[in-house]
């Protein structure tokens, strides 16, 4: 299995070798798109839904620049865990596409990994003592309200564009999100979440290509 | 172990499939004057931060900026500002912000005519830093300190293409000045300052990404 492994390996190097003679397409493309994404995260049995957005410019064939904003507009659950969960990210991407010279009809598959921040407040939660047995039971509730937090964030993330025409492009791309929340009920809220983001975008070449 | 998982070389053979392709495809390279001395490159980071006053856990990330100005094609400094979040059992955390610089000697020099794949390189530097420690129950509990450190440690920059990189690097950083250690006693959190040197620090480990973008001289 191995050895078939390793002969793919070589002549894919091979094809890719010769792709590079084909003048860039990707160069000087600045991209963008806007669609909605759902957020699962890890520790906790709650979906968050977001608006999320990009730019990504590519200033190399296969490297691009790419800052993003995850709008945090609610939850799947009657009572959400957070009130506040928008994400702001900057990073780079790595580009694994056929140069055929040309965007259109160009598959990419892509790989990045972005630091950032996440603007968290969790909602209220209400704890409840109870003191004393029998008819002299008191029961005391307290509700608590968290404070928003910059949380520093890592996230690295992969994925797969199409692209049909020279300015539009369909994208599928998954992405895990790293971060804690300190001070929630005492202790700590792991924040560790997937995000699962698909939709149109859309591209312009800023320059001719080189 | 690994051996056991069925496939498990088949996948790792997969996974290095990507490291060869980028050895495949020179990107377009940026006018150079001479050699790498000027050339400027500006990043993001994320950082993990751990051994902190001389135990492990209570890992702390954070994330943050950089640029660097190369000097030469074996010396380059690194001008970074990073924002980190690390729990204290699970009674109190503290926040960090460093911002500094560090020269990095290249083992490997930097050459126009062939990008190194790997370009290990061993760092020394120093850095201002702001911490704030609070309880994790009562936000009104909390104390801080602005200090100064000094850090030394080796890493590497992978070379993607001629002008992208990144790079894994390890540091120990030891902060000069007041420290603050945190209490924890019946329920309690209380934060004491010490004064004098504490040469104890904390293991920073960082990896970023760096594009080049000019050549200054």
């Amino acid at each position: 299995m191995v050895r078939n492994l390793l002969f793919l390996l070589l002549v894919m190097s091979n094809l890719l070798f010769a792709q590079e003679e084909n003048p860039s397409a990707y160069k000087n493309v600045l991209k963008g798109t806007a669609t909605l994404a759902p957020g699962f995260m890890l520790s906790q049995t709650q979906g968050n839904i977001y608006v999320h957005g990009h730019l990504e410019y590519f200033p190399e064939e296969r490297v691009s620049l790419r800052g993003e904003g995850f709008w945090f507009t609610g939850a799947q659950e009657k009572q959400p865990l957070l009130k506040e969960n928008s994400t702001l990210l900057f990073g780079v991407l790595y580009h694994f596409h056929k140069n055929t010279g040309q965007l259109k009809n160009n598959l990419d598959f892509f790989m990045g990994i972005q630091p950032g921040a996440a603007f968290t407040r969790p909602a209220n939660t209400k704890d409840s003592t109870t003191v004393g047995s029998g008819p002299s039971t008191i029961t005391t509730s307290t509700t608590s309200e968290y404070g928003l937090k910059v949380l520093p964030v890592f996230s690295p993330f992969t994925g797969i564009t199409f692209y049909p025409g020279k300015y539009v492009n369909f994208f599928l791309e998954l992405r895990y999100v790293s971060g804690k929340y300190f001070g929630y009920r005492g202790g700590t809220l792991d924040m560790r979440e997937v995000r699962l983001s698909a939709g149109l975008g859309f591209q312009l070449p800023l320059r001719k290509k080189a | 172990m690994l051996k056991s998982v069925p496939g498990i070389k088949g996948v790792l053979v997969l996974f290095f499939i990507p490291f060869l392709m980028f050895s495949q495809s020179p990107a377009p390279g940026m006018k150079m004057k001479g050699n790498y001395g000027g050339v400027l490159s500006v990043g993001g980071r994320s950082v993990l931060s751990t051994f902190n006053d001389g135990k492990w856990g209570d890992m702390g990330q954070g994330a943050g900026g950089q640029f660097m100005l190369q000097f030469s094609d074996h010396v380059n400094t690194a001008w970074f500002f990073d924002y980190i979040s690390t729990g204290i059992g699970n009674y109190a955390n503290r926040t960090d912000y460093h911002i500094g610089w560090s020269v990095m000697y290249y083992f490997t020099p930097s050459n126009a005519e062939k990008t190194p794949k790997w370009q290990p390189y061993v760092l020394a530097g120093h850095c201002f830093d702001y911490s704030n420690l609070r309880d994790n129950s009562d936000d009104r509990n909390f104390d801080e300190r602005w200090s100064s450190a000094v850090q030394g440690g080796l890493g590497t920059h992978y070379n993607f293409t001629s002008r992208f990189d990144a790079a894994l690097q390890g540091q120990y950083m030891v902060h000069l000045g007041n420290d603050i250690e945190t209490e924890y006693e019946n329920n309690e959190v209380s934060f004491i300052q010490k004064g004098g040197i504490n040469l104890e620090g904390h293991i920073l480990i960082t990896l970023s990404f760096n594009y080049k973008i000019a050549d200054l001289w």
